[in-house]
């Protein structure tokens, strides 16, 4: 699970503007980073360019944490639980 | 796709639903659908942006605006995603807004008399969201960079309704805010900006007051 999830993490970093170390696990990104509804679609796009997945826009209101983000790629990518 | 197709201005003007004077594209001398497009933009110096210039100004001040080169690519991606659309006989009654570019580059200026080229490459489409990039050139030049642009694709029926001339109906935030890169409310931006004196003139005179 880490190294899957430090990429996000890294992804996710660099479309909210910060550094990764200041995302958290469950840290809400728009409750706690400021995001807005077009960040988590250009997280959505990023993550789609870089493993060549589709996830569907209906899973974008589940992505709010980086861990939910890690469970919709459990589901479309098969990565490990 | 795969084949490569041009447009004259009389086609780009059908397509794109901007009024004269704010089509900044000329011609698109290569249209890939669903794929890429370069269009083509030819600057002078009778534009509406060197309109109100004040006489005895140095030539860097005839620089194209960023914020009009920045439109000018948008326009030509527009075009690349209006006329992919209508190739997959889908829905039309929907209009591009300009959301956001991410990690512009600006190497170059360009003047009166340079003629821009947008090369444009479509990169992904998330829903109702579309994310382009790609880079302009004056010659072989390249003056811009653009990693990421995204345009929201929206009903027309809403966007009108939120774009009439009054503003009317407008949220304020949305009126007062970065309306000027929108593409249906650019003539309510020239409209504002006529109005309000220019901020070229204003910089100058705060020059001259400190000198």
């Amino acid at each position: 699970m880490s190294q899957g999830l430090e990429e996000l993490r890294k992804i996710v970093a660099e479309v909210l503007e910060l550094e990764p170390e200041e995302i958290a696990d469950t840290g809400d990104f728009v409750e706690e980073y400021g995001a807005d509804s077009m960040r988590a679609i250009e997280i959505l796009s990023r993550i789609e360019k870089k493993y060549r997945v589709e996830i569907p826009q209906k899973e974008l209101p589940q992505m709010q944490t980086l861990l939910s983000v890690y469970n919709v790629m459990t589901r479309y990518a098969g990565w490990q639980e | 796709m795969g084949r490569s197709r041009v447009l004259d201005h009389s086609k780009i003007r059908a397509i794109l639903p901007h009024g004269h004077p704010m089509v900044l594209v000329d011609q698109v001398i290569s249209l890939k659908l669903g794929a890429s497009i370069i269009g083509i933009k030819a600057i002078t110096g009778s534009e509406p942006c060197y309109h109100s210039l004040p006489q005895g100004l140095g030539p860097e001040r005839y620089a194209y605006p960023i914020s009009l080169l920045v439109e000018s690519f948008g326009q030509t991606a527009a075009i690349l995603w209006l006329e992919s659309i209508k190739s997959f006989n889908q829905d039309l009654d929907r209009v591009l807004m300009f959301t956001s570019v991410r990690n512009l580059r600006i190497e170059g200026q360009a003047f009166p008399g340079n003629i821009l080229r947008h090369v444009v490459r479509l990169d992904n489409i998330v829903g109702d969201n579309v994310f382009v990039e790609g880079e302009t050139w004056v010659e072989d030049r390249q003056i811009a960079i653009i990693e990421s642009m995204i345009a929201a694709v929206r009903p027309r029926s809403v966007v009108i309704e939120y774009a009439t001339p009054s503003g009317a109906g407008m949220p304020r935030d949305l009126d007062d805010t970065a309306t000027d890169m929108r593409f249906l409310s650019s003539r309510q931006w020239l409209a504002r900006s006529e109005n309000s004196p220019s901020p070229r003139a204003s910089r100058k005179e705060e020059k001259s007051s400190s000198t």
